[in-house]
């Protein structure tokens, strides 16, 4: 002990360590630095809960920072998994290949009400309106970090951020130089690597990376192994340039290969269960160019002109093949302040291109559609009163060749009575465009066979949601948030927010008309047709606490409530019933506690338990009960640049449900225990 | 003398992590107390970020010289200026009457960018974040080590950015900034910098 402690550094953190609450150990910072040369303090640990709340500080949103170091301490191995950290996001996995993401409620695997940027790129398909998580994916050692923004962020980021946004931020390529190769093997991740190499070049920086994994697939609840695997090769590259003291330039660029399996309950006239099993494959091909050039102009404003072109191809076998190509033009300019106002403004525009064909199962027309989008925005924030008391407003003004015209307005208030507390209040409208699956499609969703209560006919009764030509409008939200920020201490911060949505428009199915036909057998045809019948209610909280008991030990604690009503204005029986599956689709409580040790400079010992309460789901009554899963992650640096470490995911129960598929017929799936090992070299 | 990141690892003695479908909570947490255990007694020397952030400062304001202008004698104070809101606050008070190549430290908090009068080194607060490349430009062309730890800091024209890696932190350089302030950075701090930016045969 002695020699660990022998400074008046270490006996101050000593004292620290026998401290129950670090908040005593700090308020003596001031007095107590040490002197430490510059090559010292270039390997001394630094420890920053006050980082993440500082930046956030006036930030007059329900903000979350997931940071570098957040994932890395998870061990979790993609995209969705990382975002289970935010509170007010929901994360199901449906398999080993396929998640549903939402914001503040409406969750299912196309969940339709939250934005997803990488390096400023959209990743929200014009096709199912959502994410689909098992094309978007990159380094994860190369993600500088995640802002996940709950509410409505629609003025500031456009149509679809109608719940949230989330923010994919990579790190610049100055800061990957070098190389770095990461390889592991375990039960569930099956085998993955990793290469990326940075240099410099010219007056600036590169890197070009590329990554492979095969992942595993589930069970079934009835013991059948899932179709759910997942093959996936990944190949990029980003390059910064200070081209001149005030012009910056970024290039980046990715492509892709996925192979994932999934198997279908497909609705089946014949069967006397109403479906029949079938394997499904599903290939993903794409990648994308994007740049972005910052300016500082002569009179202090600063520009930003990004431009990309994104490709893409789905082909989901016999059912349904699609070819996308959107191209992007994005120009933001910030004013130099006047006076008490800090203006910024921008245009927009956006073009997306595709090309549909299906076959049975899933039909779509006209197969083909161009959605373009013309944006421009503009956001004043004043400084009321100077430090303590600020008012943005802003508004966007879009127009969609499908939907029309749309203003998307919002007004902020942020307080900051002390340097250390902040109070904020947020009013705003956001609207949903409709999909081109909405608009364009028939898919069969279901049978329910002959002489059962649900259908006491002599006939199967087929349900297939049918959109050949109908209008839907654009589903709107009225949002209302207020929230509250403090650092108790540099180790102690809590970050609270409070809100209350008004939907209008949401998109439902109704009760179409029926037909009867002969072939293959006597059935019904039941249509189901959209429209846009639903209202809800949603109110919930979010509370994050951000705390190092110790200077080596933190703890990240975060509570979720939510509550929605949802209902049909028609009081149509099928509109009724959507609504009721929109009001289970997410869970009203999560709690999620992440602890990240420090052991040595060599050793981090980090655990996370998870509590999802009970949820039900969409369309089929069926419940998915509440879980608490846990995982582990061990890692040990040998050498400064190796790092071995060992994870273990969702280790208190075998497997477990955590949503049932609705929109596409996948059968259930099963989340297995799992556990991997990882190395980690630097050189 | 702090301890090095090269000191040897004590054995690990905790096993590997295992849990059993028969009761998985009772073994979940008694590992986790084992491991809270046997982890206290290696609690290892730590800085808070805002500590090291001034010791940064202050070795920074060692390593570089001034124009002889700029102090009006030999013993006369280096004043480190703070401008914005930043944790570092309470922190920097520490340096206060630290020497610094011979001159006492003295401090100073900003309220704006235009009272700059007679600052060494200005550190730039996370508050300056939506307004970085005005604030940085207010201090152009004057003998100002402007420091910073905001993202992007020295691609928007400051002098030395400090940047998270690892849990801990490190600096880069924009020898471009240095020279127009008139500033020279000794060799050791650009040997020790991450990153060194300029902007070859332009501007």
């Amino acid at each position: 002990m002695t020699v660990f402690f022998r400074s008046p550094l270490h006996q101050h953190l000593l004292a620290c360590a026998l401290a129950t609450v670090s908040a005593v150990c700090h308020a003596n910072e001031a007095s107590e630095l040490p002197e430490i040369s510059l090559e010292d303090l270039l390997k001394v640990e630094v420890t920053s809960a006050s980082r993440k709340t500082e930046q956030l500080h006036d930030v007059a949103a329900a903000v979350f920072v997931i940071s570098r170091d957040d994932i890395e301490r998870s061990g979790a191995t993609s995209i969705p998994e990382v975002l289970r950290m935010a509170p007010g996001i929901e994360v199901a996995r449906l398999a080993n290949n396929r998640w549903a993401v939402s914001v503040r409620g409406f969750n299912g695997r196309f969940a339709n009400k939250l934005l997803v940027l990488m390096d400023g790129r959209s990743m929200y398909s014009p096709l199912f309106s959502g994410v689909l998580w098992e094309y978007e994916d990159t380094l994860l050692e190369d993600v500088d970090r995640i802002e996940v923004i709950r509410g409505a962020g629609a003025a500031m980021w456009g149509s679809n951020a109608v719940n949230g946004v989330i923010n994919i931020i990579t790190r610049r390529a100055r800061d990957t130089q070098g190389n770095l190769a990461v390889a592991g093997a375990g039960s569930e991740e099956r085998a993955f690597a990793a290469f990326r190499h940075g240099g410099e070049v010219g007056n600036g920086h590169y890197r070009v990376w590329g990554k492979a994994f095969v992942r595993d697939g589930a069970v079934t609840p009835d013991d059948r192994k899932g179709n759910d695997y997942w093959r996936n090769s990944r190949v990029g590259f980003r390059s910064d340039w200070n081209v001149s003291p005030s012009q910056r330039l970024m290039i980046s660029g990715a492509a892709y290969s996925s192979q994932t399996g999934d198997r279908w309950l497909l609705p089946d006239v014949l069967s006397p269960t109403g479906a029949s099993l079938s394997d499904r494959r599903q290939d993903g091909q794409g990648g994308h160019l994007l740049s972005r050039g910052e300016w500082t102009l002569a009179d202090g404003s600063e520009a930003v002109l990004q431009t990309y072109i994104d490709h893409s191809r789905i082909n989901l076998q016999n059912d349904l093949s699609e070819t996308r190509t959107t191209v992007d033009l994005d120009f933001q300019h910030r004013l130099t302040t006047m006076g008490r106002h800090d203006l910024m403004w921008g245009l927009g525009y956006r073009q997306s291109r595709d090309k549909i064909e299906t076959n049975d199962t899933i039909h779509i027309t006209p197969t083909k559609r161009n959605i373009s989008l013309t944006s421009a925005f503009i956001y004043d924030d004043i400084a009321l009163l100077p430090e303590k008391l600020r008012l943005a407003l802003g508004a966007r003004f879009e127009n969609n060749n499908l939907s029309g015209f749309e203003i998307l307005p919002n007004a902020r208030l942020m307080w900051t009575p002390t340097p250390t507390q902040s109070i904020w209040t947020s009013l705003s409208r956001a609207t949903r465009t409709p999909s081109r699956s909405e608009l364009d499609s028939a898919i069969d969703l279901q049978v329910s066979p002959a002489g059962t209560p649900a259908n006491p006919s002599p006939f199967p009764v087929l349900i297939r949601y049918t959109a050949l030509g109908e209008m839907l409008r654009t589903e709107s939200v009225r949002a209302f948030e207020i929230g509250y920020r403090q650092q108790f201490a540099p180790s102690l911060s809590l970050d609270v927010a409070a809100f209350h949505n008004r939907y209008e428009n949401l998109r439902a199915t109704t009760t179409g008309n029926q037909q009867l036909f002969f072939y293959p057998i006597p059935y019904i045809l039941q249509n189901v047709v959209p429209d846009n019948s639903n209202r809800a209610r949603a109110r919930g909280v979010e509370i994050a606490v951000d705390w190092y008991p110790l200077t080596w030990w933190r703890l990240q604690p975060s509570y979720t409530y939510l509550h929605v009503d949802a209902w049909s204005a028609s009081g149509d029986e099928t509109s009724a019933a959507f609504a009721a599956g929109v009001q289970t689709s997410s869970p009203r409580q999560k709690f999620s506690l992440r602890s990240s040790m420090s052991l040595s400079n060599q050793q981090q010992l980090d655990f996370w338990l998870r509590y999802v309460g009970k949820m039900g789901t969409n369309s089929l009554s069926s419940t998915v009960a509440s879980h608490t899963a846990l995982d582990l992650r061990y890692a040990w640096r040998p050498i400064r640049n190796l790092e071995l470490s060992l994870v273990g995911q969702n280790l208190f129960d075998r497997r477990h449900v955590e949503i049932v598929p609705n929109m596409l017929p996948s059968e259930t799936l099963e989340i297995q225990r799992g556990v991997y090992a990882k190395a980690r070299w630097e050189f | 003398m702090v301890a090095h990141a090269d000191r040897p690892a004590p054995p690990d003695t905790r096993g590997t992590p295992r849990a059993r479908a028969r009761s998985p909570w009772r073994s979940g947490l008694a590992l986790l107390a084992l491991a809270m255990l046997a982890g206290a007694p290696l609690a290892q020397e730590q800085l808070s970020e805002p500590q090291a952030k001034a010791a940064f400062i202050l070795n920074f304001a060692r390593y570089v010289d001034w124009p002889e202008r700029t102090f009006p004698s030999r013993d006369a104070p280096l004043t480190i200026c703070l401008i914005g809101r930043d944790s570092v606050a309470t922190a920097l008070t520490a340096l206060e009457g630290r020497l610094a190549n011979g001159h006492p430290v003295a401090l100073r908090t900003l309220g704006s960018a235009s009272e700059n009068m007679a600052c060494h080194v200005v550190f730039i607060g996370a508050s300056e974040t939506r307004r970085l490349a005005q604030t940085l430009r207010s201090f152009s062309g004057q003998a100002i080590l402007t420091v910073g730890d905001i993202d992007g800091f020295i691609d928007a024209g400051g002098a030395i950015g400090l940047v998270q890696g690892n849990g801990r932190l490190q600096f880069e350089v924009n020898r471009t900034a240095l020279e127009q302030a008139q500033l020279k950075a000794s060799s050791n701090l650009l040997k020790l910098a991450r990153n060194l930016i300029d902007f070859k045969a332009r501007n």
